[in-house]
């Protein structure tokens, strides 16, 4: 009855809520004292349940419930695709699908053809749906993903301890702590639930022919789709092995053949320019960190900045929780030691790479599901059986200590990451009619772009420009682009203005805010563009001397 | 029950299954298509071979039959793509004869089970499971007090 009614509320909740309203805090602030409700009445019951011992299946439906209201609720609000970059990789699959093939050699997406793992198989499921593209499927991928975390890592956790209550404890703090947003529809997402699945089969007792197909075929599959899990899966191998958690000196040599294998086979065009870049953040730990660091370090308001911080509290709650669990079972259980080991390999990361600012979200990604656990066995009495009610009060204070920073952290850039049913409706417009070899300006990569035909276009999104280059645009931007649409290398340009743009230029450094408004009416008032097609939230220019395309 | 019984028991639940599979799938209900599609993708492949390995318990089974599906998925479809073969019928069938050879691999290990071969592994197994978990993984007596009652 709880996961029922905890849903119910959740829906009456938020069933008059506009996602046009949202502001700096993201979805938070479409929440009303009835939505807190239902997330209480979710968490209590699932503690009481761990308290009375209740069946499997019971405690299940309670993290299902969480799964779906928590992920369940932008798919379901939007109506839309959330977030910028899952319609990047709509625009692979849509490739794939549109030629059989990849293309390694292409300038733009070049990184996803040559780890093209996660799109041909996105290509091969969309074709089985019989859709004519992705977005639907991957606008529910964040619920289809933390529903296979959760299935994946109880797996992973039983290889760990038997304890139910620190199991399943486990899987609920998991899903409280991981707010980075790597489950929307990525190679990561899948990625990241391939690597649970190897480290549960190397934690179980094998023979060890039998281990080598599913290890295999999980190295292969990670290794064709990413370019960090493999090394995080290298690492954990290692590791593994060297605690002798399972055998097989080969394993880490056939992990490192199949991923060397495809890196200089397959993907060798990428590989072989981009080698040494990766060699220069080798052990240069404070510059991958502050890759990361530095995305937020231009935000001023309140409402970002308790954003960050949120997540940020999250990460030090809980892995003092789980640092609080090692110590409290340091003499009686040997499983702390293995997932001590798997927390903190994690940081070997950010001596190798900074991932484009993105490795401290990553290495905590990997760590999360073992600081979950820990946290979970500081929970755990020690010598007392099941979770009696002072331990189920301190699980629900761990879990009301990092529950508002998760919100935070993974709801609270929703404003950026929603878009309207009327800025796809543009963008597809845009690559419908434009001809192929056109140029698209685009106000800043922050819009459902490059989801079709993306390979057509030549793209320039102007947050990205040098600040030479902005300077002279923001003095006269209609004279500027004029310049550009003049090239005759483009067959057709046109300049794609959007509201999500707006709201990341607004909130970004690199553009003043308001400038693409100014630019918009730059553009209106000059006689050498033109309106192609203007809806509620975008507007789209081309050249004036272009023949008439609406 | 002889390999040959249990075979002949399965044969009609499978041809079941496999029919209402095709049916669902010849639907022009886009969200019945994107299930069943889904379901095919998490389940089929790797099913079976989750079964050969032998887990104990249905949620492992399960867990490990997803993630080799979607590997096989991905690997398969990963090799049409590269090699410019992209063919979804063919993509399919590949899926389809790696099911059924996953089946039959976990149907033959049953079969040796029940002849009683293959049990000196199993032994070890068990010899290799017990030491791990009452020496290092868990305190068997919290592990045992802790099962949760069923309901």
């Amino acid at each position: 009855m709880g996961p029922v009614a905890a849903v119910l509320l959740w829906i009456l909740s938020l069933r008059h809520a506009d996602p046009l309203e949202m502001g700096a805090m993201g979805l938070l602030d479409l929440f009303t004292p009835l939505t807190v409700v239902a997330l209480g009445v979710l968490l209590a019951g699932f503690i009481c349940c761990l308290h009375f011992r209740r069946a499997q299946w019971v405690l299940g439906t309670h993290l299902v419930a969480y799964v779906l209201m928590i992920h369940g609720t932008p798919p379901a609000l939007y109506g839309t695709l959330r977030y910028a970059w899952s319609y990047k990789h709509v625009g692979i699959v849509d490739y794939i699908m549109r030629h059989g093939a990849v293309d390694p050699s292409l300038d733009s997406g070049d990184i996803y053809h040559n780890w093209p793992g996660f799109f041909a198989g996105g290509a091969l499921l969309t074709e089985f749906s019989a859709q004519p593209d992705t977005l639907q499927i991957a606008s529910w991928a964040p619920v289809a993903f933390n529903l296979l975390n959760l299935l994946v890592l109880r797996f992973v956790f039983r290889g760990l301890t038997r304890n139910q209550v620190t199991i399943w404890l486990g899987l609920l703090f998991f899903l409280m702590i991981n707010w980075v947003g790597q489950d929307y529809y990525s190679p990561q997402a899948m990625a990241f639930v391939l690597y649970l699945g190897l480290v549960g089969v190397m934690l179980r007792p094998m023979v060890r022919r039998m281990m080598i197909l599913p290890f295999a075929l999980l190295v292969t599959a990670i290794a064709l789709s990413h370019q960090i899990t493999p090394m995080m899966m290298v690492l954990s191998v290692l590791a593994l092995i060297a605690l002798r958690r399972t055998r097989g000196w080969y394993l880490p040599v056939v992990a490192l053949a199949i991923i060397g294998g495809w890196a200089f086979t397959g993907a060798l065009s990428y590989t072989l320019p981009n080698v040494m870049d990766l060699l220069s953040e080798l052990g240069n730990v404070i510059g991958n960190t502050e890759q990361t660091l530095e995305k937020s370090s231009g935000l001023t308001s309140r409402s970002e900045l308790q954003v960050v911080w949120g997540g940020r509290i999250t990460v030090v709650v809980s892995v003092l929780v789980a640092f609080a669990g090692i110590w409290r079972h340091r003499v009686a259980d040997g499983l702390l030691f293995t997932a001590g080991t798997l927390m903190a390999l994690p940081a070997v990361l950010v001596l190798t790479t900074g991932f484009g600012g993105e490795v401290l979200f990553r290495a905590y990604l990997f760590a999360s599901p073992f600081i979950a656990l820990l946290a979970a066995q500081a929970c755990r009495p020690r010598g007392r059986e099941g979770l009696p009610w002072r331990a189920a009060a301190l699980a629900a204070c761990v879990a009301l200590l990092v529950l508002p920073g998760f919100l935070l952290g993974y709801y609270g850039k929703e404003q950026q990451n929603y878009f309207t049913p009327t800025e796809v409706q543009a963008a597809r417009w845009v690559y419908g009619n434009a001809p192929s070899g056109s140029l698209l300006v685009e106000g800043s990569t922050n819009y459902p772009g490059r989801f079709l035909d993306y390979e057509k276009f030549t793209y320039v999104p102007l947050d990205r420009e040098p600040e030479e280059s902005t300077q002279v645009m923001l003095r006269d931007p209609a004279a500027k682009l004029a310049g550009w649409f003049a090239d005759p290398r483009y067959a057709q340009a046109f300049v794609i203005l959007t509201r999500s743009q707006g709201i990341a230029v607004d909130s970004g450094t690199s553009l003043p805010a308001g400038a693409l408004e100014d630019i918009a009416e730059s553009l209106r008032a000059s006689p050498d563009f033109k309106i192609a097609y203007e809806a509620k939230d975008a507007i789209v220019f081309t050249g004036s001397a272009e023949e008439d395309e609406g | 029950m002889s390999g040959m019984e249990r075979d002949r028991k399965l044969l009609a639940p499978a041809l079941a299954v496999l029919a209402v599979f095709l049916v669902l799938m010849s639907m022009e209900v886009p969200w019945v298509r994107v299930i069943v599609a889904l379901g095919f993708c998490l389940i089929a492949p790797g099913i079976g071979w989750a079964r050969w390995l032998g887990f104990k318990n249905a949620g492992d089974t399960w867990a490990m039959a997803t993630v080799l599906s979607i590997s096989m998925t991905v690997i398969v479809a990963t090799i049409m793509a590269v090699s410019g073969l992209w063919s979804p019928l063919v993509g399919f069938g590949a899926l389809l004869v790696l099911s059924i050879l996953g089946i039959i691999a976990a149907r033959r290990r049953a079969g040796r089970r029940d002849a009683g071969q293959g049990s000196l592994g199993q032994v070890r197994i068990q010899v290799q499971q017990v030491t791990q978990w009452e020496t290092d993984l868990v305190d068997p007596a919290a592990d045992r007090q802790s099962r949760p009652r069923r309901t």
